[in-house]
């Protein structure tokens, strides 16, 4: 990051504080003095104190920053630390940041993140700033520095003080975040000349990304924030904590060649930024399109080591050899695509250790889910990694372990439900009888067995409560829409489905039963082969994200959200569904909330438009956002005191969902009633439009209506990007509706 | 398609009552009808649409909107009553809960339906299970004239007396038309007046059980 580019925003608040307190412990800088010098979201950067103003509570610094020469001003001492050597200064980060860590309890703001993109202004920085020490005096410090500083052609800037409050400041922080991205890849292409990026393509850019991201969930307020220039940290997709770490563009559904395929995960290995990531992939395109997966990885991993060197201070460390078959679960579709013979390469070869196979095996399913879409016995695994049962790539041993838990603690939740439920409600569900937990035989077994049995035990269930959602749990049984293409047999065994709603609801008392999710329920039971742990946790994975979806007010939220995504993406439309008065948008009540459960014709189309609208997990499923959302938690539960910990956790995951307004299923629902347009422009009034669609219902082809979705969701991101007067916002401002 | 838009006037009705009382069902004869043991449950709001004759050559177009009968859903629903004219309150006569609950439907119905004028037709279901009934008609009859509403019970599964409940309710309103106590009025969907052209001479779209007469409080068997 050259300095140049930087702004001050030192918080006048906090900083005089901080400044009060070790104060007198350390010497202040004098004049001269060499200093590491840290702008909020910017690396630690060598500088020499310029000048200092004198406060009755403070002092505050001006720094000239080696390398671009570049003048800060209005430092706050907190900012700055005494130059050493840059080995010696990491280690002192690192203790920083774990105070930090320790202290405040959140993600520490000691970072030193200096990206390939700014590596070369760094290292000429340090040197600068090595030889300055070299100076014994202060003034010849200053002297020496000032003639460095003519040598260099770069203007003075003159920073803009800014005295914001905390809330603001965070705004700005993420602004200044923004901002250093750009930056990071102009300077790398000036430095490089590969692939030039003009900053009017910026936004171009943007929306690119947006859509290579996939259907994620993006709030409208977050949106209309980004075109004025600002983003709130608000939702989990704003994943990265550190500024030059690049958020991890991650996984997916993805829905393109007219089949959604599924990708895999994001980076558990040290983090590239876009721009170092684009240095890899274009040393694989200059290695030819003919050169082999291994060969490819070699020259990948020599890119990938220089680059990690570069980063941990010159010193090399050994890279990992999944990481890149981690890489290219990130770039498969730009990888792949160039080079479709890797997956006969990957195939042909056979490694002997066993976790390397592991990730070329997933490769090569990753390769073919690519060409020919999920098919169903893929389903079952890919969803496993969708809806959270296994965390972001995990070894083979490792999602054993899991689903050992897993299955123990759904056994013990059931075994519960079944113990404490009051004998009146009992007697209304008498498919809930389950299985005995199975009896643990070795060692390792017993203490997993222990461990889930305090973990099932632990959340308070209110039975008083229960007695309304297990009433109608018991009607709606015999009601479940089951899988069209298989009959019902007479014999059902409604037992799985009993146990998995009743659990539910009992260990989720926020959100309970609603009707429609015996449904839901069923599809998972479904698709797992009637495997009822490893279905109830993707269940409640699934209806806990949807956040209050499935309450009263999450219901009116996404119907009130609608028509106004409706009115930015087709203005037109839009005007016609008002001129008829079709009033509350009722046709499209029941597609939102099923999840278009009952819209389509074939089964299979029903669980691939579930898949696509549900892809945008995978994003949140990260490492970053499971921090997040961990820190969420930790805070709640200490507000709340420790024994509500674990019933809060399901509810931090709804609170983060609350302000996500925009997701992909509102998109596909304009698709749908795109497509029944003739049906609504033909149509006299609101009663023959809905007719109409009630006719035409289960008519539609899935693939049609999820490409015309996507190209609505890259019209909204065109639409929001453009929308910068602040009038156009002011109006577009959706506020969560009580 | 044609005897679609033959009509003198639309009615819109909402239907409510307690999850399960078979309110669906009951729409699903009335417009189709067919009977299905296990229908999905209602989510959000469903609707159906029927011709009736109320009498000789007036013909009526029956707006029947089906709401969910779970709490949850109640936001939703709430906002259909305002243009109903009329209000069919389903209880099932093989749960007593059921029939404890009509009181707060109505209230509910009666709050949000003000200031436009609404009528009400207490309608218990499932009758076809006798041996299983825990509502008698006498309480239900005794409910309604309380009330001052219409009462009838029906059975969805061999479709008894549920084209009779829908002729009577869309007779009644009918009667309050012609004898001025409810209007047609703009801003308002619970009344409308049907497309003027080509509603003399279209044949009957659907027969209706003549010899029933609009009994208030009409009904039963059992």
């Amino acid at each position: 990051m050259p300095p140049g580019r930087k702004r001050t925003s030192t918080s006048s608040k906090s900083s005089t504080s901080t400044n009060g307190q070790h104060s007198p412990k350390q010497s202040p800088y004098e004049c001269g003095s060499v200093v590491w010098c840290k702008y909020k979201k910017y690396p630690y950067w060598p500088g020499i104190i310029w000048d200092k103003t004198n406060k009755p509570t403070r002092t505050l610094y001006e720094v000239l920053f080696f390398g671009t020469f570049s003048l800060g001003v209005s430092i706050d001492r907190k900012w700055l630390e005494p130059y050493e050597g840059v080995v010696e200064f990491k280690k002192r980060i690192h203790e920083l940041k774990a105070a930090e860590i320790l202290i405040k309890n959140k993600t520490s703001q000691y970072d030193m993140n200096i990206t390939l993109a700014n590596l070369e202004s760094f290292q000429e920085a340090v040197k600068q700033a090595s030889k300055v020490l070299k100076c014994s005096s202060p003034s010849e410090r200053l002297k020496l520095a000032d003639n460095m500083r003519k040598g260099v052609t770069c203007d003075f800037f003159q920073l803009d003080i800014e005295d914001v409050d905390d809330d603001e400041q965070e705004e700005n922080d993420e602004n200044g975040e923004e901002d250093h991205e750009d930056s990071n890849s102009v300077v790398a292409d000036e430095n490089t000349s590969l692939a030039p990026v003009s900053s009017i393509q910026n936004d171009q850019e943007f929306i690119q990304t947006m859509i290579r991201q996939g259907k994620r969930k993006r709030t409208l307020e977050d949106e209309h924030s980004l075109s004025n220039g600002k983003i709130r940290r608000i939702t989990i997709k704003n994943e990265p904590e550190q500024p030059s770490s690049n958020p991890p563009p991650s996984i997916l559904f993805r829905h393109s060649n007219e089949q959604p395929i599924v990708m895999c995960s994001n980076f558990v290995c040290h983090s590239l930024s876009p721009t170092e990531e684009t240095f890899i992939l274009d040393a694989i395109a200059r290695a030819g399109s003919n050169c082999t997966f291994f060969e490819a990885k070699q020259v990948a991993e020599e890119m990938y080591s220089n680059i990690i060197c570069v980063n941990n201070t010159n010193r090399p460390l050994p890279v990992s050899e999944v990481w890149f078959y981690l890489f290219f679960y990130l770039h498969c579709e730009k990888l792949f695509s160039a080079h479709p013979h890797w997956l006969h390469d990957l195939e042909n070869s056979k490694t002997s250790v066993h976790y390397l196979h592991e990730q070329q095996q997933q490769i090569i399913r990753l390769m073919k889910a690519y060409l020919c879409g999920i098919n169903g016995s893929l389903r079952a695994q890919a969803w496993k990694y969708l809806f959270g049962f296994y965390p972001p790539l995990v070894s083979k041993a490792e999602q054993e372990t899991i689903n050992i838990e897993r299955r123990l603690c759904y056994e013990f939740m059931c075994e519960r439900c079944q113990k404490e439920m009051p004998e009146e409600l009992r007697s209304q569900l008498p498919h809930l009888s389950s299985n005995s937990v199975r009896q643990p035989s070795s060692p390792n077994d017993i203490f997993f067995s222990i461990q889930q049995r305090i973990e099932a035990y632990k959340p308070k269930l209110d039975w008083n409560d229960m007695d309304r959602h297990a009433r109608l749990i018991a009607k709606d049984l015999h009601r479940t829409d089951f899988i069209s293409s298989e009959k019902k047999p007479d014999n059902y065994n409604y037992g799985p489905l009993t146990r998995l709603l009743v659990t539910f609801a009992s260990y989720h008392p926020t959100i309970g039963y609603s009707q429609g999710m015996n449904d839901m329920a069923h599809c998972f039971l479904h698709v797992f082969s009637f495997n009822e742990h490893e279905a109830y946790f993707c269940f409640a994975y699934y209806i806990t994200q949807s956040g209050e979806h499935f309450t009263e007010k999450g219901i009116a939220h996404k119907i009130n959200q609608l028509p106004k995504l409706m009115g930015i993406v087709d203005q037109l439309l839009y005007d016609r569904i008002l001129s008829l008065k079709v009033e509350l948008w009722t046709f499209c009540h029941r597609w939102l909330f099923l999840c278009f459960r009952r819209e389509f014709a074939e089964e299979e189309d029903t669980l691939i438009c579930f898949e696509v609208v549900c892809s945008h997990f995978l994003e949140e499923n990260s490492l970053a956002a499971e921090r997040l959302l961990h820190d969420i938690q930790l805070r709640r539960a200490e507000q709340k005191g420790i024994s509500s910990y674990s019933s809060t956790s399901m509810e931090g995951h709804s609170k983060s969902n609350e302000e996500l307004g925009c997701s992909f299923d509102l998109f596909v629902c304009i698709a749908m009633i795109s497509l029944f347009r003739s049906c609504l422009f033909d149509a006299n009034d609101e009663l023959e439009a809905l007719e109409a669609i009630q006719q035409r219902q289960k008519t539609l082809d899935v693939r049609q209506v999820l490409s015309l979705a996507e190209q609505l969701f890259k019209i909204y991101c065109q639409q929001m990007a453009s929308m910068t007067a602040p009038s156009l916002i002011e109006t577009s401002s959706y506020d969560i509706i009580d | 398609m044609d005897n679609m838009y033959s009509y003198d006037y639309q009615f819109r009705l909402i239907v409510v009552g307690d999850s399960t009382v078979g309110k669906s069902s009951l729409l699903r004869s009335f417009c189709d009808g067919v009977f299905s043991q296990d229908p999905d449950p209602t989510v959000g709001v469903d609707f159906n649409v029927r011709i009736v004759e109320v009498k000789p050559g007036v013909k009526v177009k029956l707006q029947l909107w089906d709401t969910a009968g779970q709490e949850r859903f109640r936001s939703i629903t709430r906002a259909y009553y305002r243009n109903s004219v009329g209000v069919l309150l389903i209880y099932d006569t093989t749960n007593y809960v059921s029939f404890t609950h009509v009181t707060s439907w109505l209230n509910e119905a009666r709050a949000q339906i003000q200031p436009y004028h609404s009528v009400f037709l207490l309608v218990g279901t499932k009758i076809d299970r006798e041996s299983e009934r825990q509502v008698t008609t006498e309480e239900g009859k005794a409910f309604a004239d309380f009330h001052n509403i219409s009462f009838i019970e029906t059975s969805s599964k061999s479709s008894l007396y549920v084209q009779e409940a829908f002729t009577m309710i869309a007779r009644e309103i009918y009667d309050m038309l012609t004898e001025g106590r409810i209007h047609v009025q703009s801003g308002w969907d619970g009344v409308k007046t049907g497309p003027k052209s080509a509603n003399s001479n279209q044949s009957q779209p659907i027969e209706i059980a003549q010899n029933v007469q609009p009994r208030r409080n009409g009904c039963c068997s059992s």
